[in-house]
């Protein structure tokens, strides 16, 4: 070989030599995942702190008191990442077999969960159980995507200490909207209000539910009925009209609205029952619980929670499906009553809840139960609670009306 | 999905540096070609080599992505299950989408007042710390700590002070004044989000500007004094043309990052109230990852590009008439 060449082999092999070693070092991270065929059931759920992890180990270990032979391991991102990431990761390789999801997303996620009835029929799941409104709301064209585990009405959380101390009598299991503003705005004065409103239209949509009005009809978007406008625009107006409550910004998330109520910065909030325990913790008032005011006074509950589903290429639906019927299991329900605060889907387990609370806030949750509508939605519901949040803002303002806002997110997502 | 933006931010950034022809005396002119044309085929290979990890990155992660999301914008396309091709539909369905002008709209207002404000404050700043100021660097550091700091963290304070009862309205109340709702009106929401960008950003300009000042030659400027030339006439006639390679660069950077603009409405208004704060970028990444519309955003992301370069290709054709390149 000639010097020349020499060199430029010399020159040539350093180089690839180097490239490649820094190729090496910039890939040597990363490495397999998943789980060995026959191996656990992996659940991807949202697990946004601690808390959320030992809530589904939680399930995980009762479920194993009910059949020994569950093996379960939990996997997954933030509760706000879930629901993209949980697309892209039945795409990818080694899918998971279980799914969480909330009623409220069941249409979105339609595409991703198995109808399990099916596999009902074949391991005789007695779904006359559960809760009705949240078996409802996780049906999308006609077959059920999930068992739900917890049934949720939303109530009204109130401070029963400013209540006395403004000479109010405390609300029962029956609340009229009269009734609720006169105490709102014996509550409110210059620099103090009685109501916390969060912006986004899951509050809007449990108020226009108490009176009977509904959003989806025929599992198509109807924004646009007259009922819904009113209810709407009642709520709007508890803060342009009654003046009641102060108008949420569009960024605010639904924390500030929560530290309002337990700060004392305000003395109603319209909420979850999942919130009691976090709530009762915060605040250093006594805490009261009733239903979300109606015209009638009578209980009409939005019913909100979540449940377990099987991917659509989930290779072992059979032993999913028997995860899923430990998990749901009666004793498991009542055990996560007790020690995480769920308002169990089965009725026999409902009990369980009152656990550590107060009885009247298990009778609103009870009176809500026995009249509850779950909180219907279409596979673009993502894109009507973001323009709630963005044209929202308008309506609480007055600077818009419930019919304008409701017409303009109607046509944008034009179903 | 991959942003047709990376290109343009890639291709100007090359571009941007169209410098005069400043070669020191020292650095030899390049070999001219070797009569006869024979090839040194050895330093090809060698080069070849040394440019294959980062060839294969542009490859990988510049050009792949972006053709993806061209064919992609051609798709009705899911994060999960099967894509149907559609042809130019999403691109239709852009311009029948009334959104689409809004959000294009905002975003023009905002990259042209942003830039704007951004290099008349950047370059008052600059020209500032160029006189004889106590601790110009000190204030250099301060000005550029904003560009550092995480943007979340930034608009996060920011959504703190502008709140209805934040620290601005407050301030305004103690002195009689009733503070209007800077992020919850219409009228007020977009020039917030502006105010913050611009507090965030100006600092790298003016790390920009007063180094181009610094490169001002003395002796002009003292030669320019003794002819009695006074303060305005040298910004005028000796600053801002020297000055103006270095403006042009800022223009054309500042503008370009301005069409990609997201953090700031996403958390500081979330695009309200209304539509009077949503940006193209956050119209993009709502249609691709909370709509689940990847072939719609793929289409938004290459009218994006397309947008994007247009104004920039007339900044470059219109520099003739203002960047001096003498020295």
């Amino acid at each position: 070989m000639k010097p020349r060449s020499t060199r430029t082999a010399v020159r040539v092999g350093t180089a690839l030599l180097m490239a490649g070693a820094l190729a090496a070092l910039a890939g040597c991270s990363g490495g397999s995942g998943g789980n060995a065929s026959g191996g656990p059931i992996t659940m991807y759920t949202w697990v946004s702190s601690q808390s959320d992890r030992d809530q589904w180990q939680g399930f995980i270990d009762l479920g194993k008191k009910v059949d020994p032979s569950l093996d379960v391991t939990i996997e997954g991102p933030s509760f706000n990442d879930y629901w993209t990431k949980v697309k892209t990761r039945l795409s990818g390789s080694n899918p998971p077999c279980l799914l969480t999801t909330q009623a409220a997303r069941a249409q979105e996620l339609s595409g991703l969960l198995m109808p399990l009835d099916d596999l009902i029929k074949k391991y005789k799941l007695d779904t006359s159980a559960f809760d009705s409104s949240m078996l409802k709301g996780m049906t999308v064209d006609g077959t059920i995507r999930a068992i739900p585990y917890d049934a949720e009405p939303i109530v009204l959380y109130y401070n029963k200490d400013a209540f006395t101390a403004a000479g109010l009598d405390l609300p029962s299991t029956t609340y009229t909207r009269e009734q609720f503003l006169a105490d709102a705005k014996k509550l409110t004065t210059a620099d103090h209000k009685a109501l916390a409103i969060a912006p986004g239209f899951f509050i809007p949509n449990a108020w226009a539910i108490a009176d009977g009005a509904e959003a989806v009809k025929g599992g198509k978007l109807d924004l646009t009925n007259s009922k819904l406008v009113d209810q709407v625009q009642s709520y709007f107006d508890l803060v342009k009209k009654d003046g009641i409550a102060k108008a949420p910004e569009a960024a605010d998330a639904s924390d500030a609205s929560q530290a309002a109520f337990t700060s004392g910065a305000v003395d109603m909030l319209i909420e979850g029952p999942w919130m009691y325990g976090t709530f009762a913790d915060a605040a250093k008032f006594d805490l009261g619980v009733t239903i979300v005011p109606s015209t009638s006074g009578e209980a009409h509950g939005m019913t909100a929670g979540s449940g377990f589903g099987i991917a659509k290429n989930c290779k072992d639906p059979d032993g999913a499906f028997k995860a899923i019927v430990a998990m749901t299991d009666s004793s498991v329900l009542k055990g996560q009553a007790e020690k995480r605060g769920i308002v169990p889907s089965r009725a026999d387990a409902q009990s369980a809840w009152a656990e550590g609370k107060s009885p009247e806030a298990y009778a609103a949750v009870q009176a809500l139960l026995k009249n509850a509508t779950a909180q219907l939605t279409t596979p673009t519901w993502n894109q009507v609670e973001t323009l709630f949040t963005q044209y929202g803002v308008e309506g609480y303002r007055g600077d818009k009306t419930a019919k304008d806002v409701l017409n303009t997110i109607q046509n944008s997502v034009g179903q | 999905m991959a942003s047709p933006l990376i290109g343009a931010a890639v291709s100007s950034e090359t571009a941007a540096p169209a410098a005069p022809e400043t070669r020191p005396f020292h650095v030899p002119h390049p070999s001219p070609p070797r009569r006869g044309g024979k090839k040194r085929r050895g330093d090809g290979l060698t080069a070849l080599a040394y440019l294959w990890p980062g060839l294969a990155g542009f490859v990988f992660f510049i050009v792949v992505p972006l053709l993806g999301s061209l064919v992609i914008s051609l798709f009705e396309w899911p994060l999960f299950g099967s894509p149907t091709f559609v042809g130019f539909a999403n691109y239709q369905k852009l311009f029948s989408d009334p959104t689409f002008y809004t959000v294009l709209f905002n975003t023009v207002i905002f990259a042209f007042v942003y830039t704007a404000l951004n290099l008349a404050l950047a370059l008052a700043i600059s020209l500032w710390l160029n006189t004889r100021v106590k601790f110009a660097g000190f204030w250099r550091v301060i000005f550029f700590l904003p560009a550092i700091t995480p943007m979340v963290a930034n608009a996060l304070v920011w959504r703190l002070l502008l709140s209805d009862n934040g620290i601005v309205n407050s301030t305004l109340a103690s002195i009689g004044i009733d503070g209007p709702s800077w992020l919850s009106d219409s009228r007020f929401a977009l020039a917030s989000v502006i105010a913050m960008s611009v507090w965030q950003s100006f600092g790298y300009n003016v790390i920009v500007l007063s180094a181009g000042l610094g490169g001002i030659p003395k002796e002009i400027l003292e030669a320019s004094r003794m002819d009695g030339t006074s303060a305005w006439q040298r910004l005028k006639s000796i600053i801002l043309p020297m000055l103006s390679p270095s403006l042009f660069f800022t223009m054309t950077m500042t503008m370009i990052g301005a069409f990609q603009v997201f953090v700031q409405p996403q958390i500081l208004t979330q695009g309200g109230p209304g539509e009077s704060t949503n940006t193209f970028v956050l119209y993009l990444y709502r249609n691709g990852f909370v709509f689940d519309r990847l072939g719609y955003a793929s289409a938004l992301a290459w009218m994006l590009f397309v947008v994007v370069m247009l104004i920039t290709a007339l900044q470059f054709a219109g520099q003739k008439r203002w960047v001096n390149y003498d020295k």
